[in-house]
């Protein structure tokens, strides 16, 4: 029998185009913030786990390891969690199994990304993890399997592109309260302002699309009995799931993330949870592009095929809903920036803030009892997905 | 038989040349803008941590054992001592070189951590001799305006 694990700390550095810190300076950061607010010191952590995704962004080989002093991971069990951009939720996940093994009471969970060492682009690192012989010599980039990927999940549910831009016009507005968001991404848009940005690839519009980010996040969890005798409200991890599909993108039907809905059920089994749309509160899917949000609700069971765009439209996702699901109420990664691993986390923190009364501005106007955060990426095959409570 | 040889000859494989298409603009950080303006400085940098009373060398922004954010930096003024050397007969490229190139770890007895350079590859240096940065003349903010180490007289 799994002991329970709660969330005691959390931290979050400012997400910037460009940091002036290093990867390692970044990681400290958020690291400490988090050990503040849980009231900790680094000597009471008994484990640490470190979230980053490509090495070729830093630019460093094997950088779980560089990062490791920045994450407080100095003679300490250590280990680098790395699922693509599924890395941030499955990070919390990591941490979550070597707590509730029992195998140790205090985990500092860190996520990091320094996206903007990586020149001229990440899109160049995206192009290596794509087949070197069926893909590559095309001159593939991500920005290919999102464009299929958007178009057939429009033409299957015949959703308009005005639809889409809704979701961009959502998060970039929550975006404005986040403290943390980067310089530029936030704003009042009009679907029209969306529209008329510049089209990167048909139907992917500029504004459809999170910036490219350098951002740290952290996270102490406890056990059951550490965390009663340090709060008297932790915040409970009740579910975690994650799936991997098939790595080749031809060989699934990409109108639907069946990773998601699996991972998702196995954090709704492991939460006890029979519906999802009634238990499940406050909501943050992975959005680095505005349809993937709605194809991550439907993936996670929170509307049915083809129903999130029009639960959109009468704004049953909206921050302020009373009897809706507030969806991605941080502005998610359109709105505060994308920081591959660390916008995980940062989801999983936003979850977080709000089952404890704490998000400021972007707290959701609805009684939040549970929320759900989840994070996607791999060769865009992955769903991680983290269920927590009051 | 526990392995299978796919392919006798190499010249049968077929492959195809790649490379994954970035490169690196590195950010110095906190502590690695402190070092390297010292350096220009003709300076050697080191952090001071108020917690457990130390020096760091090279200067950092946190110290790793109290994990504490530093923002105190200090004249790191030796004395160095080789800790380790080796000499180096190749290249990056495995090409052989005429005059070894000499490498230590040099470490001052009440700092934390250490800096490895090079040493004068003219003198005869060994571990636990005390040696002192030679710098270059025209320094630009780089681990290279320290020339060398070698022995102080």
């Amino acid at each position: 029998m799994a002991q329970k694990v709660a969330i005691l700390g959390a931290g979050l550095t400012k997400f910037m185009r460009r940091a002036k810190e290093t990867g390692k300076e970044l990681a400290f950061e958020a690291a400490r913030m988090a050990l503040e607010e849980a009231n900790m010191d680094i000597s009471e952590i008994d484990c640490v786990v470190m979230a980053t995704a490509p090495d070729m962004f830093d630019g460093v080989h094997m950088k779980g390891d560089w990062l490791s002093d920045g994450a407080g991971a100095k003679r300490k069990p250590y280990m680098r969690s790395y699922v693509g951009g599924g890395s941030g939720v499955f990070a919390i996940i990591h941490g979550w199994y070597l707590v509730a093994s029992g195998l140790f009471d205090t985990c500092l969970v860190v996520a990091e990304e320094k996206m903007s060492s990586c020149m001229p682009h990440p899109q160049g690192a995206f192009n290596a993890i794509y087949d070197q012989f069926l893909e590559r010599p095309l001159g593939v980039n991500l920005l290919w399997i999102f464009s299929l990927e958007m178009m057939r999940y429009m033409h299957v549910h015949k959703i308009s592109l005005e639809t889409i831009a809704l979701v961009s016009v959502k998060n970039k507005r929550n975006g404005l309260d986040h403290p943390c968001t980067q310089k530029g991404i936030a704003g009042e848009y009009t679907v029209k302002d969306i529209l008329n940005s510049e089209v990167i690839a048909y139907p992917v519009y500029r504004l459809m699309v999170s910036p490219v980010t350098d951002a740290a996040a952290a996270i102490v969890i406890t056990s059951e009995h550490e965390a009663k005798r340090r709060t008297d409200n932790p915040i409970w991890i009740e579910g975690v799931g994650w799936c991997l599909d098939t790595s080749y993108w031809t060989n699934r039907d990409l109108y639907y993330p069946k990773y998601v809905e699996y991972a998702a059920r196995m954090a709704y089994d492991m939460a006890g949870i029979k519906d999802p749309r009634k238990e499940i509160h406050v909501v943050e899917p992975y959005d680095p592009f505005a349809y993937k949000e709605l194809h991550h609700l439907e993936g996670l069971l929170l509307a049915d095929k083809g129903e999130a765009p029009k639960l959109l439209e009468k704004g049953f996702w909206d921050r302020d809903t009373k009897d809706g699901i507030p969806s991605c109420p941080s502005g998610g990664l359109l709105g505060v920036g994308n920081p591959i691993a660390a916008a995980g986390l940062m989801k999983v923190i936003e979850i977080y803030l709000q089952l404890k009364g704490e998000a400021g501005k972007r707290q959701v106007k609805r009684e939040v009892k549970r929320g759900l955060a989840q994070a996607w990426g791999d060769l865009m095959q992955v769903g991680t997905v983290v269920i927590l409570s009051k | 038989m526990p392995f299978k040889e796919f392919i006798e000859k190499l010249s049968k494989a077929k492959v195809q040349k790649g490379d994954i298409p970035v490169w690196h603009l590195y950010t110095l950080g906190i502590g690695g803008d402190v070092f390297y303006k010292g350096l220009k400085e003709g300076k050697i940098k080191g952090a001071y941590c108020e917690y457990c009373n130390s020096v760091i060398l090279p200067p950092r922004m946190y110290c790793e054992d109290c994990f504490e954010k530093i923002d105190k930096f200090v004249d790191v003024k030796g004395p160095f001592i080789v800790v380790a050397y080796t000499e180096l007969y190749r290249d990056l490229d495995d090409n052989r070189l005429d005059i070894p190139i000499k490498v230590a770890l040099i470490s001052v007895p009440y700092a934390k951590g250490g800096i490895i350079h090079f040493l004068n590859p003219y003198q005869e240096i060994e571990n636990g001799d005390i040696v002192k940065p030679v710098f270059n003349k025209k320094r630009v903010g780089s681990l290279k305006d320290i020339k060398y180490f070698e022995l102080k007289k």
